[in-house]
């Protein structure tokens, strides 16, 4: 579409550097910033008199980092890991999924249309956390089972490949990362979904007319005609159901997935050193968040390449 | 309903079809005297637990591997049984729903029998008899020593939620406010803190608390609120299964090793190295 307007390199720096500004504090800077650190120390006194704990950070940090018996890696990190699993597997499941949905709700045929609506309503008005006790324990239950996966599943003893481990984890934990991925991937797919939907919704009726009258197939159409620019309105909205998946990982925890905060609820209540962990573990969850933003940021700079002229 | 038989199948996959029902019925009370549900873990090879975490009765040690009283239950039985033992580690909440949807074969968790429980889940015999006991903070509840004296208005009590003690809270001091927290670490936090008169909890872990933080937390009462009978959970209609287990549970009640052991995790606090131990 718009291969003809070159990018020189020179202009996508000029375009960078053009927002970026000196950072200069004003006298109202100066006077929030002492209000914060004011309130800041309140805090900090306030916790020291009216909570009675013993912060034992070495203690803490000696535990995450304790490798298990048969010198693999700690337990803390295998509940890391599975937190990124989850969530890779999750987002390509809910961007397929929800692409495929948002677009079938184009069609003209209420057959189609109809059931997409109702799934989307559903799932976007239920609140998580119910969604994924009803989903773990009434669907999933049914769904794994009837796709004969069960006895693959649990059955499975044999070896697995350096492959299958980095991409699924441990055999045992087969089943309860697929149940996982179900839940976070199916969720997100409905709000996926309803952004894609937005996104065509937003494309001028004029280009569908052009590429009609050109005689493009829908293929083609869809491909270099419509996706392109839908791809651009709708990047900052899939950063934020990006990230929005990956803290609903979390959720999970309460049907048993053993992802990170599942690990640190255990380690937590067996070492005692509950607000260690529990701030190790939100630090994590920012670390990997602001990550993801920081990717999509990036992401979206390229998208917009082509309106830096 | 003949016509809409024939209507619906064929003479010859009719009559295939009642001779099916026939054969059925004939071999349903055999079948019924078998053991389906132990076939299963035979057949398996494998003993498949559910289990929450919760001290001592489960929980990660240093390493993250699981000890506690229950895992040695656990393991015992499976040894004994000629299986190997998986242990599902489950968010207690979900736990009885997980065992109904075929997660594992048998909860053992230290879950105290109680009616209401007993309505979605079959127990065997308990295994282990622990006791309620409570701890109380020593500026609020200064020179509380009766169950009338917590039984007020004014009092919070804190407890973790869903677990047998909220029961006996409710039960033992109808008018105090319960606040329930998911667990117990931070129950007792709330009560170090000033934020509630007292915490109830299985014994052994109001001692051990009141033991650690003395100048916080004391024993107001000498003996312990409630007996809890703990027993294994498997679903209903698995009476085979039952069957078992209660005979195992029988066989190590008799030698003593289930008592040795309750006293080992309950008694000493031998075992506090293996968890970095903090509350």
């Amino acid at each position: 579409m718009y291969s003809g307007i070159k990018v020189s390199k020179t202009d996508t720096a000029e375009y960078v550097e053009a927002p970026k500004s000196k950072l200069r504090l004003n006298k109202l800077d100066g006077i929030l910033l002492v209000i914060i650190a004011l309130v800041g120390c309140w805090l900090y006194y306030r916790s020291s008199i009216g909570v009675n704990y013993h912060w034992r950070w070495g203690d803490a940090l000696s535990l995450v980092f304790t490798p298990r018996a048969d010198s693999s890696l700690p337990y803390f990190f295998q509940g890391l890991i599975a937190t990124l699993r989850l969530s890779a597997w999750g987002m390509l499941l809910a961007f397929t999924l929800g692409t495929a949905l948002g677009v079938a709700r184009q069609s003209r045929l209420k057959l189609i249309k109809a059931p997409i609506n109702a799934f989307i309503q559903l799932v976007r008005n239920i609140p998580p956390l119910v969604f994924v006790f009803i989903f773990y324990f009434f669907i999933s239950n049914q769904l794994i089972p009837l796709l004969g996966l069960s006895e693959l599943l649990r059955g499975h003893s044999g070896d697995i490949n350096a492959l299958q481990a980095f991409l699924f984890g441990p055999a045992a934990l087969w089943e309860n990362l697929i149940s996982g991925v179900l839940c976070i991937g199916i969720l997100s797919s409905a709000y996926v979904a309803e952004i894609v939907r937005s996104g065509l919704a937003n494309i001028a009726k004029g280009q569908w007319e052009a590429a009609d009258s050109l005689g493009l197939s829908t293929w083609v159409k869809y491909r270099y005609i419509i996706a392109p620019q839908v791809l651009i309105t709708i990047t900052p909205a899939l950063a934020g159901q990006a990230i929005s998946l990956v803290k609903d990982t979390s959720i999970v925890s309460l049907i048993s997935i053993q992802e990170m905060t599942f690990v640190g609820t255990e380690i937590a209540n067996s070492s005692g050193l509950i607000f260690e962990i529990w701030l190790l573990v939100g630090f994590i969850y920012l670390a990997i968040c602001l990550l993801l933003s920081l990717f999509f940021k990036r992401l979206e700079l390229n998208t917009l390449r082509h309106q830096r002229k | 309903m003949y016509h809409l038989g024939r209507k619906l199948l064929s003479a010859k996959r009719f009559k295939g079809a009642i001779t099916a029902l026939l054969g059925l019925a004939i071999a349903l009370p055999s079948l019924a005297a078998d053991t389906p549900n132990l076939d299963k873990i035979n057949d398996r090879g494998t003993l498949r637990v559910g289990m929450s975490t919760f001290v001592p009765w489960a929980m990660r040690n240093t390493q993250g591997e699981l000890i506690g009283f229950e895992i040695d239950v656990a393991k015992r039985l499976a040894a004994d049984s000629g299986w190997k033992v998986e242990f599902v580690p489950t968010a207690w909440d979900g736990i009885i729903p997980a065992l109904l949807a075929q997660k594992f074969d048998v909860i053992i968790g230290g879950m105290s029998v109680t009616p209401e429980r007993s309505k979605s889940v079959l127990f065997t015999t308990p295994y282990s008899h622990s006791g309620v006991q409570v701890a109380a903070n020593r500026e609020l509840a200064d020179g509380f020593s009766e169950f009338s004296d917590f039984n007020s208005r004014r009092v919070k009590i804190a407890a973790r939620r869903g677990a047998f003690t909220v029961q006996v809270a409710r039960e033992t001091f109808p008018k105090a406010k319960i606040l329930q927290f998911d667990d117990d670490a931070q129950a007792f936090q709330e009560v170090i803190n000033g934020n509630a008169h007292a915490v109830i909890a299985s014994s052994p872990k109001p001692e051990h608390e009141a033991v650690k933080n003395s100048d916080k937390l004391f024993i107001p009462f000498t003996e312990r609120l409630s007996k809890g009978n703990e027993a294994f959970a498997v679903r209903l209609g698995e009476s085979d299964k039952q069957a078992f287990f209660d005979n195992w549970i029988q066989a190590r009640t008799d030698d003593g090793w289930l008592s040795e052991r309750y006293e080992y995790w309950f008694s000493t606090l031998d075992w506090q190295n293996e968890v970095a131990t903090g509350q």
